[in-house]
């Protein structure tokens, strides 16, 4: 996998490009600001960008915004926005576009190696991960806002899981299920929340997710 | 009191030399303005600080012609004075040497000569009640001459109080956010980084189990260490308000607390950005409203209004909950209450038994 970081702490750069060479990735380039990144980007192609959100100029969400401005010029760009703390407002932003390829993740989460390389590949694939923060606090205000009162708690948990973007049989590891029980779990909420069914997985994480970010507008 | 007379001789130079200046048109307000400065001094020596500021023009001139005049005049009466009391006190020591003399009495045998030195030393009481009391008294004169009078004095204080005090909050409101980058920069990343080498480790050693054991432990509390920091970070100085400003910061409060909720309505509507710290006082304001709603009240339905015109901010935290909120238990509100003082700013929190609950808070837009 070639990919291209965007870190402006020395620290963390080195870091992940050591992290990242020692999962097998090639890190195509490792850059400390939004221009050099849309350059990178445009420059090498990569797989993925692995971007930290505060970034200079101002140090605000400037990762984020360039993240945007890239997945403009160049829709489905796959992007993994890391951050220190978690925003819905940012989570929203980043799924505007509906082209996934994006990751939204707690930068402690980069500790868990494997999963981080798995979320790493997921984006790179046009799939959508999304820490499991953003997803616990969404279902549980929708449980609260009766939005999600029909389903069951085992339903929740299979939404939850879905909603970050793991695989039916990840989901199956998680809870200890096989795979089959997944399918069915997620048909009955599919059927139960009104969505279309849809065999593409990441289809599947986008509709979750959007149906979760409305249902949250709404509430 | 000598430097009073000789401020005052200066003066009087100054004075003097006026019309040559003014010929010359050379400019003398500087020369008064030391002057002014020098006599300060000595009135601080008398009458303790004063604020540091330059009076009109035209008060220095007024100011100038006093100070020419009572400046010496006051050493003047106080060395006369002294020099009678002492003259007289030493009467009985003296009368015989010279012709007979007449020290408030005539003085021609011992006895008169004692009554003369008791009138003395009533003169040297007088002297010394003269030079404590007479600088005082000068000092007061001279200061309101270039002040004016105590009360717009006071409202003069009041206005610099007023602005250094904003200076103030908005220095650490900047100190805050320094903070924040510090440990963002800082501690955070070390962190990050460390866990990342503990997850290395961790994929290098998948043959010895024990020892994952003990990483996954020493991950986990890296994990605790980055949660902690962030809650401590959040509560200095929360990130958002620097990326989203107040209605950014405001709905990611309510995103927050509406998972306890069944609905959470917010209106901002501040044009333009606030100071720094009014930002942040808002936002701690809504905080700890949210925190008590989503702890006590039993609520299911939020209203967060934020409004501001060019004077003052509102803000106003409904709730359909319980009520009976107690402002006495718990420190919440309380420091709220000094927070929003620091802004002069007032707030009330009204919640009958049975609800609903409002807490106001209303706070001038000082810049």
């Amino acid at each position: 996998m070639r990919v291209v970081i965007a870190e402006d702490l020395l620290l963390l750069r080195e870091g992940l490009k050591r992290l990242l060479a020692e999962l097998g990735c090639t890190v195509v380039a490792a850059v400390d600001h939004p221009d050099a990144l849309l350059d990178a980007l445009d420059r090498e192609r990569p797989d993925v960008a692995v971007v930290d959100i505060r970034l200079p100029p101002t140090y605000r969400d400037e990762g984020l915004r360039v993240a945007i401005e890239a997945r403009r010029r160049q829709p489905g760009t796959p992007i993994l926005i890391l951050s220190q703390y978690i925003e819905q407002t940012y989570v929203r932003e980043l799924l505007a576009d509906s082209d996934g390829g994006v990751g939204y993740l707690l930068k402690d989460r980069v500790s868990e190696v494997t999963e981080f390389l798995a979320a790493l590949e997921t984006v790179a694939a046009g799939g959508t991960v999304l820490d499991p923060k953003v997803i616990g606090r969404l279902v549980n205000r929708l449980a609260r806002a009766d939005t999600l009162a029909e389903l069951t708690p085992r339903e929740r948990e299979v939404l939850k899981l879905m909603a970050r973007g793991l695989s039916n049989s990840a989901i199956g590891t998680e809870l200890s299920i096989t795979e089959r029980a997944v399918c069915k779990y997620i048909n009955r909420i599919f059927s139960k929340l009104g969505l279309p069914p849809t065999d593409s997985a990441n289809r599947r994480v986008l509709a979750v997710l959007h149906y979760l970010d409305d249902g949250d507008r709404r509430g | 009191m000598v430097a009073n007379a000789l401020t005052g001789l200066r003066a009087l130079a100054l004075l003097l030399n006026w019309p040559v200046s003014a010929i010359r048109h050379r400019p003398r307000m500087p020369a008064v303005g030391r002057l002014v400065e020098r006599q300060s001094r000595v009135d601080t020596m008398v009458l303790g600080p004063l604020p540091a500021e330059r009076a009109t023009p035209a008060r220095e001139v007024l100011w100038l012609v006093f100070q020419a005049v009572l400046g010496p005049a006051v050493l003047g009466l106080s060395v006369v004075m002294w020099a009678i009391a002492l003259f007289s006190v030493s009467t009985p020591l003296w009368w015989r040497l010279g012709p007979p003399a007449v020290i408030f009495i005539p003085v021609r045998d011992t006895t008169s000569s004692v009554i003369a030195a008791l009138y003395g030393l009533i003169l040297l009481l007088l002297a010394a009640a003269c030079s404590h009391g007479l600088p005082r008294w000068h000092a007061r004169v001279g200061r309101t001459l270039l002040e004016g009078p105590d009360r717009s004095r006071l409202t003069r204080r009041i206005a610099t109080l007023t602005a250094s005090r904003t200076g103030v909050l908005e220095v650490q409101a900047a100190e805050l956010r320094r903070i924040e980058r510090d440990l963002h920069d800082g501690a955070q990343a070390r962190l990050v980084s460390t866990g990342m080498l503990l997850g290395l480790l961790d994929m290098r050693l998948r043959e010895l189990p024990d020892s994952r054991e003990l990483l996954r432990e020493a991950r986990a509390e890296i994990g605790e260490a980055l949660q902690e920091l962030r809650d401590v970070v959040h509560g200095v100085y929360p990130p958002i308000l620097t990326d989203r400003g107040l209605a950014g910061g405001i709905e990611s409060l309510a995103e927050r607390a509406g998972a306890a909720l069944a609905g959470i309505a917010v209106t901002v509507d501040v044009p333009g950005r606030l100071p720094v710290a009014l930002e942040s006082t808002v936002y701690f304001v809504v905080a700890e409203a949210l925190t008590n709603v989503t702890r006590h009240s039993g609520a299911n339905r939020v209203e967060i209004t934020v409004r501001s015109d060019r004077a003052r901010v509102r803000v106003e935290v409904l709730d359909d909950g319980r009520g009976g909120a107690d402002e006495l238990r718990g420190t919440g509100i309380a420091g709220l209450r000094r927070r929003v003082a620091a802004f002069d700013g007032g707030l009330s929190l009204i919640s009958p038994v049975g609800g609903p609950t409002a807490l106001r808070a209303e706070l001038p837009c000082v810049s």
